[in-house]
């Protein structure tokens, strides 16, 4: 009996933390694929990554405009395709300096053609840069990116840009270094090998549980940072990540568990903003009769959205009527499909399927999650119920659902859209012919020339004009059934300030403080 | 015994090499890819990641290679966790569930051993009746419900305990309960029955005549030989806790390997669900022929040597 206390005790204190307290403590509900940059492909890993590393311009938190960070200011050719980045001093946490160097040879592993990054497409804005990442092009002189010294950096678009200093922004750009990089490769992000250039340094970091942040000491505006160790958890259940922010373990949690989102919306410590997302389904272009546009008007008129964003979501989302989300600056947001049963069952009658009579059996898959099912099932009632069609709801899991919208293996199927970046493009653009992410087959060369065209345009209000154009009918005739549009759930104690709402979710833990 | 040993220790390496190898078409068979995405990734993305990883050899020669690692002792890099290795991650996650494990194994063994002792000493009646209640609700109930249960009463009505684990000593106290629920019920009633046998033997009555305190009689003469079937118990009971801890890992946010093992295989992180499956099968096989070998110890009738 004596040594089964004792082994308690042993293992009792085997726990025993022995770390100081955290100044602040988020959760972050999925653990990222990596920290490095330019792998890193998650909204979450990316707030982790900002805090390690400095572009060369950040986002204001409030307005979400970008400004100087590494970069001291910039100059912008008339024809807005040459930018000079002049930088300013900074240095790693090793203590070498930030160059201009560190940023042409971080985008060219971005864009080597060996490169295992997700996002390369985001220096395909760079002269030749995609050219280079195909290898049709050898020599990574003729990419757009180059040192003029130490501190002045040369950047060549391949076309004019309006959004590129929000990508110049973006965590995928930043610069890693070079020694650390290549000494430890793999495993250069870990704790005990990372350089950094940024407000903090990695001291701690361990699989799903939690990564430790600690104020850089190299960092070059150290006054800014006020919250000196901050603590990051890894933790996949809403419900536990919600159980450690009431219980005082965590500080601020990004999603609210759904079956209580509407009394949290209430709560003095709930943050909730429009996001630029969209919850959406797509149809196949290849699968009649879901070709015909009529079809998949009459289809998306037939969904109560209101229904669903008031009784399954209840966080505050808004149903949506088009595709891109409210609250672009300089962008209309446009009205689009209504509910109308009445109209769809007409729409479906033109079609050539009165009172759903022919309509061939369809299937819309969606991956495991408690409120996709939800959603899906009442889509398809809906579908069922107004128009008479047979649709039926088929769960899939995550990466089935991913390998099947690929293949374009589907008939219907659930995704979303989160922008990457402060423009409509980053939401249009994707549906032109053949474009990646387009993954419906549906093509429309009126709509290809309009985004072409905007691409072109330098004035802006002529550009929002010509994509907002394009949005009408991607909205009328694209493959498209678009049903609410994400909002921002935080819940955050009152005692921590620097967060505000925005619609990306976006926050600088280097710009947090607490009172 | 030594002999015995090393002839056990021996057929671990065909076992672990069937795991190594079904498992490995197992997961390869599986639909989906570990390199999809939400967003699109280019076809050069896509061909720079199975060059890196080796996917763009036939499958045979992939196996081939895999084993070859593995004789070296290297499992592989996560597929999903781009800048880790299996070995890393399992390196961070093994202990955590063992310590978690140790931890409800001995709330088991402290609650249920004396809980079926004194079921026994005062079998049919109130007291054993209860007890042996309790201990069939700590079978029947899931540990999903359990924990939350606990959440509810321990972290909110009374605030005792962290909601999560690994925040310290205390926060583990939520988590090794739940765990040990199941096991505190059968260890109660594997004690129970084998001292009510122990307890009905002449010896036992011998030792009370002589005097012995109840005390006495139950723990030094009873317990002594009322303890081998939990003993026997103890090998697949470890092994139990230490992967049916998934669950109670999931809820309590505890970075253990049952998490790594569902991520992987929602990940389609093929070398590091290959990964958990052998460690998974070492424990296993480790853990039963312990008990095989205690079992030996508390029970001289029993010898592993062949001669005799």
């Amino acid at each position: 009996m004596a040594a089964v206390v004792a082994a308690g005790l042993a293992a009792y204190l085997c726990f025993a933390p022995g770390r100081k307290p955290a100044d602040f403590s988020f959760v972050l509900l999925s653990e990222q694929k990596s920290l490095d940059p330019a792998i890193n492909t998650t909204l979450a890993g990316g707030r982790v990554i900002r805090a390690l590393f400095e572009g060369l311009a950040g986002l204001n938190p409030r307005t979400l405009a970008p400004e100087p960070a590494l970069a001291r200011s910039w100059e912008i050719s008339p024809d807005r395709l040459h930018y000079t980045f002049f930088l300013r001093p900074a240095r790693w946490s090793n203590g070498t300096p930030v160059s201009a160097h560190d940023f042409v040879y971080s985008w060219k592993r971005l864009l080597d053609p060996l490169s295992t990054a997700e996002y390369d497409y985001m220096l395909f804005y760079l002269k030749n840069g995609a050219r280079f990442r195909k290898g049709q092009l050898a020599d990574f002189d003729s990419v757009g990116v180059h040192a003029q010294n130490d501190s002045t950096l040369i950047v060549d678009l391949e076309h004019p840009t309006p959004y590129f200093l929000d990508i110049a922004a973006f965590e995928s750009l930043f610069p890693v270094n070079r020694a650390c990089v290549e000494k430890y490769r793999t495993l250069w992000t870990r704790p005990e090998n990372i350089v950094c250039n940024g407000p903090y340094t990695l001291t701690f970091h361990q699989l799903n549980h939690k990564l430790r942040l600690e104020k850089n000491p190299a960092y070059w505006n150290r006054a800014r940072v006020r919250l000196a160790i901050v603590d990051a958890y890894t933790c996949e259940g809403i419900n536990t990540a919600f159980n450690m922010y009431e219980t005082g373990v965590a500080d601020l949690i990004d999603d609210f568990p759904s079956a209580i989102a509407d009394t949290l919306l209430k709560r003095k410590d709930a943050m909730v903003a429009p996001y630029l997302g969209t919850y959406l389904y797509r149809c196949n272009m290849a699968t009649p009769p879901l070709d015909n546009p009529l079809v998949r008007r009459s289809l998306e008129m037939a969904v109560n959205k209101e229904e669903i964003v008031r009784h399954i979501t209840k966080g505050g989302e808004v149903a949506a009527t088009s595709f891109v989300p409210p609250g672009l600056p300089g962008y209309p947001t446009l009205t689009g499909v209504l509910y109308n049963p009445d109209s769809a069952r007409s729409l479906l009658a033109q079609a050539g399927f009165p009172k759903g009579k022919g309509f061939p059996p369809l299937q819309l898959l969606y991956n495991t999650s408690e409120n996709h099912k939800k959603i899906a099932e009442a889509v398809c009632y809906m579908l069922r119920k107004e128009l008479a069609i047979s649709l039926d709801p088929v769960n899939v899991e995550w990466s089935v659902l991913q390998e099947k919208m690929r293949t374009r293996d589907y008939q219907i199927i659930r995704g979303s859209w989160i922008g990457d970046y402060t423009d409509p493009n980053t939401f249009l653009d994707m549906f032109v012919t053949n474009g990646g992410n387009n993954q419906t087959g549906w093509s429309n060369s009126a709509y290809d020339s309009l985004i072409a065209l905007a691409g072109q345009t330098l004035n802006p209000a002529q550009r929002m004009d010509r994509l907002a154009a394009a949005e009408k009918i991607l909205v009328a005739e694209g493959p498209l059934i678009n049903v609410y549009f994400y909002v921002t759930k935080f819940l955050i104690k009152p005692r921590i300030k620097g967060v505000y709402p925005n619609i990306r979710g976006y926050f600088n833990i280097a710009d947090m403080y607490t009172e | 015994m030594t002999a015995y040993i090393a002839r056990r220790v021996l057929l671990f390496v065909p076992v672990l090499l069937c795991i190594a190898v079904l498992s490995f078409f197992l997961v390869r068979g599986a639909p989906g890819s570990p390199f999809s995405s939400e967003k699109n990734i280019s076809e050069e993305t896509l061909v720079a990641l199975n060059a890196e990883y080796g996917f763009d050899k036939p499958l045979p020669v992939q196996l081939g290679m895999y084993l070859r690692n593995l004789a070296r002792g290297n499992l592989g890099r996560s597929l999903h966790y781009r800048d880790r290795t299996v070995n890393d991650i399992i390196g961070q996650a093994l202990p955590v569930s063992v310590k978690l494990g140790l931890f409800a194994l001995i709330i088991s063994l402290a609650a249920g051993v004396p809980l079926g002792v004194v079921s026994a000493w005062r079998s049919n009646t109130a007291i054993d009746y209860a007890a042996m209640t309790v201990a069939l609700i700590g079978i029947s109930v899931p540990s999903f419900v359990l924990a939350s249960l606990l959440v509810l009463v321990f972290c909110f009505l009374v605030p005792l305990f962290p909601a999560v684990g690994m925040g310290g000593p205390l926060s583990m106290v939520l988590p090794a309960a739940t765990l040990s629920a199941p096991f505190i019920a059968y260890v109660s009633r594997i004690t129970r029955g084998s001292m009510l046998e122990t307890l009905s033997q002449e010896y036992i009555q011998t030792a009370r005549a002589k005097g012995a305190s109840t005390v006495s009689v139950l723990f030094t003469h009873g317990l002594k030989n009322g303890i081998i079937p939990v003993i026997t118990f103890l090998g697949p009971a470890t092994a139990g806790i230490l992967t049916g801890s998934v669950v109670v890992e999931k809820i309590f946010a505890i970075p253990g390997l049952g998490i790594n093992f569902i991520h992987s295989a929602l990940h389609r992180d093929y070398f590091l669900a290959i990964g958990c499956a052998l460690v998974y099968g070492a424990l296993l096989m480790t853990l039963n022929l312990v008990s095989d070998i205690l079992y030996g110890v508390v029970d001289p009738r029993i010898s592993y040597d062949r001669k005799k």
